[in-house]
């Protein structure tokens, strides 16, 4: 499980320095100014015609090896934010969790690799109903200087449902109704939409929750894919909520069909009246 | 796109990888030249000649990266302009990338499966197969082989196979893939080019096998794809004597389906 000591910890641990100021730089500079004057004045290091002559060809070799360095510390980045991302796609929260851990232990550049590491984390901890760590992760990257579009919206998107989650509705509201009013790619516009409805269902705002329900429903078959499943699960409480059962049981139906009502239980408790009520739709595999 | 286009900008890809490889070399032996000058028995006067070539090679590799960053930049809004649909602009965006100069490999690699893309997309499959050969060739003429992009290359070239009903090319095209070490976002890529080459092939048993794990993968595609690959899982199942699991995922499959679903098989 991930602390909020440990998500702080990572945060700045991973930070990396501006690239004039770091060691790396200031070592690869001074390599470069000692094979200068090597180059320029060679007897005004040594008198020694042996350590003449290979005095540059060692510094070369010593600058060779340190980006050589560089490189294979980029690959081991890019190597685990692989492994991660596919862990969390295959729900292995365990191993994403250890690799991203270990990757954000020391700095990591670009700074767009170090975004997108403190996004996965955010959804590990998000996962282990972590809701303040994610919280604390997400607030950190939307603080980041030069954050593309994209990955901005999913951040916002994240933070407003974990507020919602933690029960903090007041900011929840308030950043859904942000949300709400930019005009935004339809894939996210799908995404803010289905944290809308969740928002409805929580706060008990049923008619709110039942309004286009078949354009909603139908944004999330284009946009959401498997994820749409959970958008049917909160029409179906919605509607259930709203008197509209054969709609609701219907609705329970489809979404049982994308995703295993445990799972759906497991990210929306308030979907529990439902499951109860209506039967779900049985997996023969 | 005509035959003789895509000849062309093949030939100006084959030309422009090999100058690639030949500036690096280039680059390398100078830098190596410069550094095994043996100075005269003075010293001086060689290794301020040493000194000159080393400046101007870093100077011109410098210049040679300011261009290749242009390059690069064109072949990335080929991309953008690609996964927006608007075919016309990327294919004249992609053009500009093959016949413009690069240092980078990487740039002149993506250019050319983004081409072998864009023909893939307008169903000029004969001609996206030339182009994909034409990039595994240099793919395996590197010193390092980069399996994630043959992978990829590969499963698209079978694509292509099987869209024309050519299950023998097909076959070929993507029998290495299964001896290549596979990330998550390849087994993805193969999972409906396999499912379209064993229910062409009428091996509904193989296909409707490892069910469990296919619906998993399947699940993590978007919706029109993941009604494609749920249609292809339903009829390996009905053709393996499955029928409550065929039944089950043509619910799935309708469930995913929308107006830019593929066909589930061809």
């Amino acid at each position: 499980m991930i602390s909020s000591k440990t998500a702080h910890e990572l945060l700045e641990r991973s930070r990396h320095r501006p690239a004039w100021s770091s060691p790396y730089t200031l070592v690869l500079l001074l390599l470069g100014m000692a094979l200068g004057a090597t180059l320029a004045n060679p007897r005004g290091l040594t008198d020694n015609r042996l350590l003449e002559l290979l005095l540059p060809q060692a510094l070369l070799a010593v600058i060779a090896g340190a980006l050589w360095i560089r490189v294979r510390r980029q690959r081991q980045i890019a190597a685990a934010l692989t492994s991660a991302w596919e862990a969390i796609q295959l729900k292995d929260w365990d191993r994403a969790e250890q690799e991203l851990v270990a990757l954000l232990r020391r700095p990591i550049r670009p700074a767009s690799a170090r975004i997108h590491s403190l996004m996965m984390l955010a959804a590990v901890a998000d996962n282990r109903k972590a809701y303040g760590v994610s919280q604390e992760i997400l607030a950190s990257v939307l603080g980041e200087p030069g954050l593309d579009p994209g990955t901005r919206y999913a951040a916002r998107i994240a933070l407003a449902g974990t507020a919602l989650l933690s029960q903090q509705l007041t900011d929840a509201v308030r950043m859904i109704d942000n949300l709400g009013r930019e005009e935004v790619p339809e894939p996210i516009r799908a995404q803010i939409v289905l944290l809308d409805l969740f928002r409805h269902v929580v706060m008990g705002q049923v008619q709110d929750a039942v309004e286009n329900v078949e354009e909603r429903r139908a944004l999330f078959r284009r946009r959401l894919g498997t994820r749409a499943g959970y958008g049917y699960a909160l029409l179906a409480a919605a509607l259930d909520r709203a008197g509209q059962t054969d709609r609701a049981a219907e609705l329970w139906r489809d979404a049982t069909l994308l995703i295993r009502p445990t799972e759906l239980l497991d990210r929306f408790g308030e979907l529990s009246t439902v499951a109860r009520k209506y039967p779900a739709t049985e997996w023969p595999v | 796109m005509s035959t003789l286009d895509v000849d062309e900008l093949l030939r100006c890809f084959q030309r422009r990888m090999a100058y690639c490889a030949a500036t690096r070399w280039l680059v390398v032996l100078s830098i190596a030249a410069a550094f095994a000058i043996p100075g005269p028995p003075d010293g001086s006067g060689a290794s301020a000649l040493a000194a000159i070539w080393l400046v101007a090679v870093l100077l011109g590799w410098l210049l040679l990266v300011i261009v290749s960053v242009r390059t690069a930049r064109t072949a990335h809004l080929a991309s953008a302009l690609l996964s927006l649909g608007r075919l016309d602009e990327a294919e004249e965006a992609l053009a500009d990338v093959l016949r413009s100069f690069s240092i980078f490999r990487s740039t002149l690699l993506r250019a050319s499966q983004q081409l072998g893309t864009l023909l893939h997309a307008r169903q000029e499959h004969g001609q996206a197969v030339k182009v994909f050969q034409a990039i595994l060739r240099s793919v395996r003429s590197g010193l390092h082989r980069q399996r994630s992009l043959e992978a990829a290359i590969r499963l698209m070239w079978a694509d292509c196979e099987l869209a024309v009903g050519n299950l023998t090319g097909a076959y070929e095209a993507f029998r290495p893939v299964y001896t290549m070490r596979l990330g998550l976002s390849e087994r993805l890529l193969l999972l409906p080019v396999e499912l379209r080459y064993d229910l062409a092939a009428g091996h509904a048993r193989h296909a409707a096998g490892n069910l469990a794990e296919k619906i998993r993968l399947a699940e993590l595609l978007e919706s029109p794809q993941a009604a494609s690959v749920h249609a292809m899982l339903a009829e390996a199942c009905r053709g393996a004597g499955m029928p409550v699991q065929a039944e089950f995922l043509e619910r799935r499959a309708c469930l995913y389906r929308t107006p830019e679903s593929p066909a589930a098989t061809t």
